[in-house]
């Protein structure tokens, strides 16, 4: 129900902004992960469909990930919705963001997060930081199975969440290579103290389109100075860019 | 020479020095001797020697005391908690974790020694990240063999399933985690209580540098409580006691029985017919 509603929620939006007369981005992107986790029962194929709608100062996105092959019983198990805006003091050029994210990752609870982010973009370094807030609820359907009708739900505050990226080549050039440290990704995010590096790269193959790629690899234990390998995963696709209006 | 050179080649120095001191190793600090995996395989091939301790007791009621962040080192509220088992009279004494400050010999031999005054209680103890750092992986299975274990405790009416895993390096691994399911799925409805320990604490409550489970890690876990009536998760870790229950599951992380803590405690489970009840006791 809740997902119905956030999907209708994202239609109208997304054909609001698309219906205003002006200059304006659209980028859609689809992209897969390969790859396998301590916790995925081997090999795993998630399949994610992205768009986003930029127009001047402001930009919404919204990103559906699909489970192709996975243990999860859902198919349908994250949705992401963000809301950026750019802003310009003095010459410092910044933008805040603001994002929930619905993660259907079992069919007996579920994650919320409300996260915000400050973004700073360089010639070669990007950097984001801010700070989510986590709920598991504990799902009807475990509810009515289980009888279940009280503590259902668990928070978690105040999570900081991160990302450095540096570029080899200047962020907008038409080919790139880099390498980040972060704990977020699309639909996870990771606890503060769960740093994870991956290596991208991306190429404009032919205006409008982009191939992307990108390489994690995850390690578990970091901050107790005793570390082990969690997983490794290779993320491709492409992004298509479309610019409206005059 | 310029200075960054010279910078490069003190920073060389001091690291070959520190790593030809046989009681610390750079490799040490990020990653352990043994994985995750690999100490499962060892701790199935103990278990597949030493059969699975069952505890019998004459009363519905039993209890146990657990302590976690020990770290010895120093022993002075380890030896307290000792005594303090020995009169409580419990039916058994269970350590979740970080016995020792650093895996070295000596702290094993040192937290062994304190832990036989423990008079005809069994003990059970599971490993921690401290445990594991510098090769301690070895001392801890020759002196308490497996890590990812179960026990049980027969009263006359009923009989309750204990659960030991290794999460001394952040994570349970793909076999461990495939073996917590097999088990869940085989054994959980012949008993009436199950109760999981083990080091990580897997909830984040407060700000620390220390690190849990991953979130994705985490997930399964709430996933596999809910599904098989978990109905404790004990924990260590994070030095600082809690309690957060979300379904049947009540996640309990005690505080750290370290010397020189100020809130060093442990955890008196008392488990009857009616409910899993707990205690935190300060050890002052």
């Amino acid at each position: 129900m809740i997902l119905k509603n956030l999907r209708n929620i994202a239609i109208i939006l997304f054909g609001f902004c698309i219906s205003y007369n002006a200059k304006a981005q659209i980028y859609i992107s689809d992209y897969s992960d390969f790859g396998e986790t301590n916790v995925s029962e081997g090999f795993y194929i998630k399949n994610s469909i992205y768009a986003a709608y930029k127009n001047k100062k402001l930009k919404f996105s919204t990103a559906h990930q699909f489970d192709i092959k996975s243990p999860s019983d859902n198919i349908l198990t994250a949705s992401l919705f963000q809301l950026e805006r750019d802003f310009l003091i003095k010459k410092f050029s910044f933008s805040l963001k603001t994002l929930y994210l619905y993660n259907r990752f079992s069919e007996l609870i579920h994650e919320t997060n409300w996260g915000f982010l400050a973004i700073n973009k360089q010639k070669h370094f990007t950097f984001n930081i801010g700070t989510n807030f986590r709920k598991y609820k504990i799902t009807n359907t475990a509810m009515e199975r289980y009888n279940l009708s009280s503590n259902l739900d668990i928070k978690e505050y105040w999570n900081l969440m991160y990302l450095i990226d540096y570029s080899l080549k200047p962020n907008d050039n038409n080919w790139n290579i880099g390498i980040s440290l972060t704990n977020i990704d699309y639909f996870i995010i990771n606890q503060e103290t769960n740093p994870i590096f991956y290596l991208h790269g991306k190429y404009r193959l032919k205006k409008p389109i982009t191939f992307f790629m990108e390489t994690w690899y995850k390690t578990s234990g970091n901050f107790n100075i005793s570390v082990n390998y969690f997983g490794f995963f290779v993320r491709t696709g492409i992004i298509w860019e479309i610019k409206t209006g005059k | 020479m310029g200075n960054k050179n010279r910078q490069i080649i003190a920073i060389l120095i001091i690291v070959f020095t520190l790593n030809s001191c046989d009681k610390f190793r750079v490799k040490d600090i990020f990653v352990t001797d043994e994985t995750i995996n690999e100490r499962f395989e060892q701790s199935m091939k103990w278990n597949n020697n030493h059969p699975v301790k069952n505890i019998t007791v004459e009363t519905e009621e039993y209890s146990f005391f657990i302590s976690s962040d020990i770290h010895v080192g120093e022993t002075v509220n380890l030896t307290k908690f000792a005594k303090l088992t020995n009169e409580a009279n419990v039916d058994a004494a269970i350590f979740v974790g970080d016995l020792t400050l650093a895996g070295h010999e000596e702290n094993y031999k040192d937290f062994e020694q304190t832990i036989l005054k423990l008079d005809s209680i069994e003990v059970f103890s599971i490993v921690g990240n401290h445990d594991l750092f510098f090769d301690g992986w070895k001392y801890f299975y020759s002196y308490f063999g497996s890590s990812c274990y179960i026990f049980t405790v027969k009263t006359p009416n009923s009989k309750d399933l204990y659960i030991c895993l290794d999460t001394g390096g952040g994570t349970l691994g793909d076999k461990q985690l495939d073996w917590l399911k097999n088990t869940l799925k085989n054994e959980r409805n012949k008993y009436r209580y199950c109760s999981i320990l083990t080091h990580n604490n897997l909830l984040r409550i407060r700000h620390t540098t220390s690190t849990n489970l991953l979130v994705e890690e985490l997930q399964t876990i709430l996933d596999l409580s809910i599904k098989y009536n978990i109905n404790t998760i004990i924990t260590g870790h994070d030095h600082e006691k809690y309690i957060e229950t979300i379904g049947n599951t009540t996640h309990l992380s005690l505080d750290a029985l370290l010397d020189g803590y100020e809130n060093a405690g442990y955890l008196k489970l008392t488990v009857n017919s009616n409910k899993i009840d707990y205690d935190f006791i300060d050890i002052q």
